[in-house]
């Protein structure tokens, strides 16, 4: 019952809630370890590939006792392996190994953050430096980005490929053959941890999902802590999470900037700060104003076309929310197994809470 | 702000903005008062001007009298306010013991404590990382005044470690307490904040740590699109609620539960205020998207018994998009971590002041201390919080007292507006009463009476609870270990009296408890079960009972 309460077709839509499809030239954040040092400084002009961090897997504390008279050196100073403490001489103290300066304590104790197994990280994307610290680079990036909830693993990049056959499809291990080395693979709905074991095995770079269960998030976390301290380490692989855990389709919307992505062959790059996609391309078209997308409820995972916003309706279990009506639009291709689509369904109504639609920007 | 009341503009907005919500209000001059006209809830990305026209078009559609000059809305006032994602915050003290303690303050203040580091298991590479962590937000450095000899020593050392860190941040506060003070050169001192130590009064310039950290977190607060920092939206519940235990010569106290923390306080109107704000009292706290445990705490509430690795990730999906389950099952399973968030509250709200064991068994029994109004049964709960705006008003009753259980009677009524944490904004006084005053009808739902019965059992059978209205008598037996919800409408008042089954008299420990108490939209929820309510621990026994209770309680579950 909408009370005869007229609303504009505009001021309906913005009732349903918004998402960010994509952030255009976002700022990403590469962190760096005490025993890290950074490649580049603020200013530089970046690309996919180039080195921007130099990692120690394993950071290590050194103490060594400053000879009287040295000066103590100023914290976060980076030593360099043979470096002078001290006035020359036969008390002089040489550093046997590269640190960075942690502190001296009261007692004149030195203590160096220096590290084991030394690897460079390359930058997944192409952009600017803006900020180059102790602790971060920060990178406005070039492009686009596609905002996720969480990421995993190495910041990586590659050519994005699908190999789901839809947005609310889950990747079987079956689909993922060595033609995907080198690239990163766009998921459906959800991948599990043997399809994700096997696209690393076969040299893709990274994945792309709108779900993952939590318990296969942290045994690929687990499995890549294990090898991060091997003798050789493996070639990084990273994860970025579009929409939650468990089984989540892409939305529409996203799911079309994508695949627009995988048809133009842009290069895509996988982010933690935030957990992000991005694209080195130009944004997409804005999408039509009143296209939706269900999140939530029964049709989670349909896009719709919304019609008009109700008021308050009261839903299963006694719970009343505003809603809307809204043309729920069939089934996208593909629809796995899974609680995925069931192929076919005509358009149809449907009374949905408006918390459970969200529209793309 | 002040609320103006002319001629031209006599309405005016209220907005909390919910981390996950928000929740807006349209208040009119009618009648000679002020009146919640219309109110709405919704997801925090929806624009909060569309919300705002959206009160307005289901008003005017409805009575256009009520605003002849609806087509100002744009320019009327908004009081606005707003949550505090609980900011991270790094504490350090030369002994573990020490460290807890600070960590305690700030968790009570709305922090949310990353680490706390002591020299007692120093790790200087974690101790350089935390600090220099992108979200750390504030550094507490806090060590026990007047050391000396080696005391002093560890404190100049820890100084030392912790500005040789700080050197590369150049975000974030620092604040040094007791007898770190006297370090504050080592830690950078332009930016360092001196605060009183943790045994001794504010003072000399100082203030407690509570203090400091609260002015800190008023400043992470969100701002208004121009700009400015929007006032606290639980500072402005404390404040309401101060002046509605004023108003109506009672003490009241407060739930909140939201999407990244939650909050209890109390206020008598004597000035005698508590309040605890806490991240991990959150619908799902950060730390559960990682913590299988956290997570199973939540899932012992709840009735699912489908696949536990499933159940997980629904209740992780809780945090990360917190509207996407939001009607049917998802609303039970809502509800269960809400159940769990309050448990955690509980917990942390009972947790001795002074560290004795009899001062905890006093409050869980609700037996009065006498020596604080903390262990005071109260006479008024009044819940708030996103959380609680998709839940059915029965629903919301239980799980309050499934939490929060204290012998006797208690009103629930709710905040479902969302009114009472923009209005405690306003400055104390005057205006703000008459306003709380104006719109306490409006603005609390009432829920139900919620009536603790420990002791049921009488000499000749079960004890009975009769409700007269001036009317008819209603009996109610109490069996032990039940509830049962009893109809009375809001409004209605009867005399409630506890008492022996045939009536006659009193004898010996049968006491005869007569109670004023009120209805409301799930009329009088009568409580015999345990206090603290215990579970069985069996997962499949434990599922069993939660069902029975909620069947009661959740609409179209059948009974």
């Amino acid at each position: 019952m909408t009370l005869g309460v007229r609303r504009s077709a505009s001021s309906a839509v913005r009732l349903v809630p918004s998402a960010s499809r994509v952030v255009v030239s976002p700022l990403v954040r590469f962190r760096l370890g005490v025993a890290d040092r950074a490649l580049v400084d603020a200013g530089a002009e970046i690309h996919a590939g180039d080195p921007i961090i130099e990692r120690a897997r394993e950071p290590f504390v050194v103490r060594v006792r400053l000879p009287a008279g040295a000066a103590a050196p100023t914290p976060g100073a980076l030593l360099e392996r043979g470096s002078r403490l001290g006035p020359e001489g036969r008390r002089a103290v040489r550093l046997e190994t590269r640190g960075r300066v942690l502190f001296v304590s009261p007692a004149g104790v030195l203590h160096l953050a220096a590290g084991r197994g030394l690897e460079v990280v390359a930058s997944p994307l192409a952009g600017t430096v803006e900020e180059s610290t102790r602790s971060a680079i920060a990178v406005r990036a070039r492009g686009f980005g596609i905002p996720g909830i969480l990421a995993s693993g190495e910041p990586v990049s590659g050519r994005l490929v699908v190999r789901a056959s839809g947005p609310d499809a889950d990747l079987r291990a079956s689909s993922i053959d060595v033609g995907a080395a080198g690239s990163i693979v766009l998921a459906g709905a959800r991948i599990d941890i043997e399809a994700l074991t096997r696209a690393r095995a076969t040299g893709a770079r990274g994945v792309v999902t709108g779900g993952i269960a939590g318990k296969d998030l942290r045994t690929l976390e687990a499995s890549e802590a294990r090898h991060g301290t091997a003798l050789h380490p493996r070639a990084p692989f990273g994860l970025v999470v579009l929409r939650g855990y468990g089984r989540q389709p892409v939305p529409g919307p996203v799911w079309e900037c994508l695949a627009g992505a995988v048809d133009s062959r842009s290069e895509a790059g996988i982010v933690l700060d935030p957990p992000m996609l991005v694209l080195d391309a130009p944004p997409p078209t804005p999408t039509p104003t009143r296209r939706v997308s269900v999140v939530g409820g029964a049709h989670a995972g349909l896009d719709a076309q919304l019609i008009e916003v109700l008021g308050t309706w009261r839903h299963p279990a006694g719970v009343h929310l505003p809603s809307a009506r809204v043309s729920l639009m069939g089934r996208r291709d593909g629809g796995g197994d899974g609680g995925g689509g069931k192929g076919g369904a005509s358009d149809r109504e449907a009374v949905v809470p408006l918390a459970e639609l969200e529209r793309f920007e | 702000m002040t609320v103006t009341t002319s001629a031209s503009s006599s309405s005016f907005f209220t907005i909390d903005h919910g981390t996950a919500s928000t929740s807006a209000a349209l208040v009119g001059h009618v009648g000679g008062r002020f009146r919640l006209l219309a109110s709405a809830a919704m997801p925090s990305t929806v624009d909060t001007d569309s919300l705002l026209s959206e009160l307005v078009t289901r008003v005017v559609a409805v009575d256009l009298a009520v605003l002849p000059d609806h087509a100002s809305w744009p320019d009327w006032p908004r009081l606005e306010a707003a949550s505090i994602r609980p900011p991270r915050v790094v504490c350090a003290a030369p002994d573990e013991a020490h460290a807890a303690r600070v960590a305690r303050i700030l968790s009570d203040g709305g922090w949310e404590v990353s680490s706390a580091i002591s020299l007692d298991r120093l790790d200087p590479i974690a101790l350089t990382e935390a600090c220099l962590e992108p979200g750390m937000r504030a550094l507490v450095v806090s060590a026990p005044t007047g050391g000396r000899g080696g005391a002093r020593a560890r404190v100049a050392e820890l100084c030392t470690l912790l500005g040789a860190a700080l050197v590369a941040r150049v975000a974030g506060r620092v604040v040094a307490a007791g007898g770190a003070a006297e370090f504050r050169g080592l830690l950078g001192d332009e930016r360092v904040v001196t605060a009183s130590g943790l045994d001794e009064a504010a003072g000399g310039g100082r203030q407690s740590l509570a203090a400091v950290a609260a002015a800190l977190l008023a400043d992470e607060a969100p701002r208004s699109p121009p700009g400015v920092l929007l006032p606290d939206v639980r500072e402005g519940l404390r404040g309401s609620l101060h002046s509605l235990a004023a108003v109506l010569g009672r003490r009241v106290e407060l739930i909140e539960v939201g999407h990244s923390a939650g909050m209890r306080a109390s206020a008598d109107g004597l000035g005698s205020n508590r309040a605890v704000v806490r991240a991990d009292a959150a619908l799902v706290p950060r730390a559960g998207l990682g913590d299988d445990r956290l997570v199973d705490s939540i899932l012992r509430w709840s009735t699912d018994r489908g696949d536990l690795l499933l159940a997980r990730d629904r209740i992780r999906n809780l945090s990360v998009a917190p509207w996407r389950d939001i009607s049917g099952d998802g609303a039970r399973l809502r509800m269960a971590a809400t159940r769990a968030a309050l448990r955690r509250l509980d917990a942390a709200w009972l947790q001795p002041l002074d560290g004795s064991a009899a001062d905890l068994s006093e409050r869980r029994t609700g037996r009065r201390t006498g020596r604080s109004m903390d262990g005071a049964i109260p006479e008024l709960v009044i819940v708030s919080g996103g959380v609680f705006s998709v839940a059915p008003p029965a629903a919301i009753a239980l799980a309050v007292l499934d939490a929060v259980r204290r012998p006797g009677a208690v009103a629930l009524v709710h905040d479902h507006a969302r009114l009472l944490g923009p209005l405690g904004t306003l400055a104390e006084g005057p205006e703000r009463e008459r306003l709380i005053g104006d719109l306490l009808d409006d603005a609390l739902l009432p829920l139900a009476t919620g009536l603790v019965a420990t002791d049921t059992r009488a000499s000749r059978g079960h004890r009975l609870l009769r409700l007269d209205d001036g009317g008819a008598t209603r009996e109610v037996p109490l069996e032990p270990g039940t509830i049962r919800f009893v109809e009375l409408p809001p409004g209605r008042e009867v005399t409630a009296e506890l008492g022996p089954p045939d009536g006659a008299g009193i004898s010996g420990t049968e006491q005869h408890v007569v109670l004023h108490i009120s209805g409301g939209l799930a009329g009088v929820l009568v409580d015999t079960r345990d206090v603290p309510l215990r579970l069985p621990e069996r997962a499949e026994r434990r599922r069993d009972v939660l069902d029975g209770w909620e069947r009661l309680a959740w609409t179209g579950l059948g009974r």
